[in-house]
């Protein structure tokens, strides 16, 4: 699949997403203007802090969100609007098109029906086959997602599992209807740090043989190095930097991902004292005006405060929400200099 | 038996899953097996006793307990003992028969009143509101007294009135289920609402309707035989306990207590054993903890 221009076309396109929840206290702008595409058969991540917009985004796209969230703009999945498409079409996208992991396996298995019950109705309803035809079809699911003794497990229910184990199901739940896209919502979140490095390389995996696309999301920008192609980083439910990941974590252009890499402690760099990014997240509620960093932002000038700065092309592929580039480049060259004499 | 002992208690029980062996809990047992035998004496009555229940012997009216007649004789002439056997038949129809249309019904409403939210909950408990705010029994009364007396229209009047309960016991654990993650990951996979009601989150709330199903049974029985003591169910020569009470009340002051006295004890009897099940049930079922 290729469009004019010879580059692969996007199985997915987010176009200016918006997406509000109407409360008491007033309208929350969770998701504010939000695009990037996704090709075929790459991770792409979302990062950012807690309450960014990041889950928000993903049950935009499956259209999944509470009675009282209005959600704009375009999710195009080949092509063709999601958000504008009929209930009978949606059903059929979610689970077959489009499938979603959670962030927490303990809640998301229903704790009174067998694992092999949750998995063969996840094939039965995507995949017009007989019960018996599910189970066994169950049977390979959690064989590919790398359950010991298959056969035994099928027979028991979710409480029998591990944290671990239990993603694997889910995993395996939502690989039933055969997705092209896999939303996973902070997926390794709830699970010990060995169990995570499993769960992710199980993603990988999984995402090769298949060849599906993956949208990772995750406040852990260690997961997302790992795992990922290209990210998205998000700040108060804009995408404020966009790339390949190497370039976005190696040379990031915007002040939130350098504060974000500046806070995390790194291999080799034990000299180096860790440095959170001052302030907290704004109130989605009552965001502030221009660019929606700048309370927080060592670069910030007048400017930031009036206007709102469009995400800026500052590299091949590599876009950053901020036009004080030239400001960044110049003390990203001082540091370097500076590490330099001091070695 | 003794692994699944120590499968973590963090779970939720259900009946397939229900590791205890039967022995483990007396209540279940103990209802379950007098249940049978009332069942059993009900439906082999007519092996088990000579007489028919509404076959008049006026030479021996009034007879007290013999080896005849091991409970007496009423005012007719007929046996008590058979009179009280074909009368289980009735009263267990009493007990069963309008508690599970209720069951159902009121079931089906409370989840989809709980799972829908708006305008059809708000309908929904309206007229549930209404209705609690009678009394149950004069409520009932009222319906059959438009509808006329007789077992029929008696089950027409509980089951009319006796959902509610049921609504509002689902309702309220459907209305925290369905924010359930694993609703949500229903949904995710394209599950129609049909599918997640009935295949996800009823499994998950049903236990406590179960476990009231076996107490209203037994005030249902305590109701049909109300009503028919007042003469608004089963009409004579029905063999049937309200009844036989009432038709013996007038004998008490002469003495002739048997009338009276042993289709009250049949009452007790399956009152007993439907709150043992309802007992053993909810032990049975009980919810651990939630997941």
């Amino acid at each position: 699949m290729t469009n004019g221009s010879g580059e692969i076309a996007p199985i997915l396109q987010i176009r200016d997403l918006r997406t509000s929840f109407v409360t008491s206290a007033g309208i929350v702008r969770a998701v504010d203007g939000v695009s990037f595409d996704v090709r075929p058969g790459e991770i792409f991540g979302l990062v950012g802090e807690s309450g960014c917009g990041k889950s928000a985004t993903c049950r935009s796209i499956i259209r999944l969100l509470p009675s009282h969230a209005t959600t704009e703009g375009e999710v195009l999945l080949n092509g063709e609007d999601l958000l504008t498409a009929g209930a009978e079409a949606m059903r059929q996208v979610r689970g077959g098109e489009i499938s979603m992991i959670f962030q927490d396996p303990m809640s998301a298995l229903n704790p009174v029906l067998r694992v092999g019950e949750q998995v063969a109705e996840a094939v039965q309803a995507h995949r017009g086959v007989g019960r018996r035809a599910a189970w066994a079809r169950a049977l390979e699911l959690l064989r590919l997602v790398g359950i010991p003794a298959p056969e035994r497990r099928l027979r028991e229910y979710p409480y029998q599992f591990s944290g671990g184990m239990r993603q694997r199901v889910l995993i395996a739940i939502a690989l039933a209807g055969e997705p092209n896209v896999l939303l996973a919502d902070e997926p390794t979140t709830a699970l010990d740090v060995t169990i995570q490095d499993q769960i992710l390389k199980l993603i990988v995996r999984l995402q090769r043989e298949l060849g599906m696309s993956v949208i990772l999301v995750s406040h852990d920008l260690a997961v997302i190095a790992h795992v990922c192609q290209r990210v998205a980083v998000m700040y108060a439910g804009q995408i404020v930097e966009q790339g390949e990941v190497r370039t976005v974590l190696r040379a990031p252009r915007h002040p939130y991902t350098m504060g974000l890499l500046a806070s995390l402690p790194g291999i080799g760099a034990r000299e180096r004292y860790l440095q959170p990014i001052a302030g907290a997240p704004p109130s989605l509620l009552d965001p502030p005006s221009g660019c929606r960093f700048h309370p927080r932002c060592t670069y910030a000038v007048e400017q930031c405060r009036s206007w709102t700065p469009e995400l800026l092309p500052v590299g091949p592929g590599h876009g950053a929400a901020c036009w004080r580039q030239d400001a960044i480049r110049a003390r990203v060259e001082t540091t370097r200099i500076a590490v330099r004499e001091t070695a | 038996m003794a692994t699944i002992q120590a499968a973590p208690a963090a779970s939720r029980a259900t009946i397939r899953d229900a590791s205890r062996p039967l022995w483990r809990n007396p209540s279940l047992l103990m209802g379950a097996t007098l249940l049978a035998i009332v069942a059993g004496l009900a439906i082999f009555a007519p092996l088990l006793t000579p007489y028919g229940p509404i076959d008049q012997d006026l030479l021996n009216a009034h007879k007290p307990p013999s080896w005849a007649h091991p409970f007496g004789t009423d005012n007719f002439g007929r046996d008590v003992l058979t009179r009280v056997l074909y009368g289980a038949r009735i009263d267990l129809m009493i007990g069963l028969v309008p508690t599970a249309i209720t069951f159902v019904t009121g079931v089906l409403l409370g989840a989809i009143a709980g799972y829908y939210g708006g305008k059809i909950d708000t309908i929904l408990m309206r007229v549930v509101d209404v209705a609690v705010a009678f009394p149950f029994i004069v409520l009932l009364i009222a319906i059959i007294a438009m509808l006329g007396p007789g077992l029929r229209n008696m089950f027409i009047a509980i089951a009319l009135v006796g959902w509610i309960s049921y609504a509002r016991i689902v309702r309220g654990e459907v209305l925290v289920a369905r924010n359930a993650e694993y609703v949500l990951a229903a949904k995710t996979l394209g599950f129609g609402d049909a599918r997640i009601i009935f295949g996800h989150v009823l499994p998950n709330v049903i236990t406590p309707a179960i476990v009231f199903f076996m107490s209203d049974a037994v005030l249902n029985i305590l109701l049909g035989t109300a009503l028919s003591f007042l003469g608004l169910g089963p009409q004579a020569p029905t063999a049937e306990w309200g009844r036989m009470i009432q038709e013996g009340r007038q004998f008490i002051v002469s003495g002739e207590w048997w009338m009276t006295t042993i289709p009250g004890l049949a009452i007790l009897v399956v009152g007993v054993a439907f709150s043992l099940i309802g007992d053993g049930l909810a032990d049975l079922l009980r919810v651990e903890e939630r997941v």
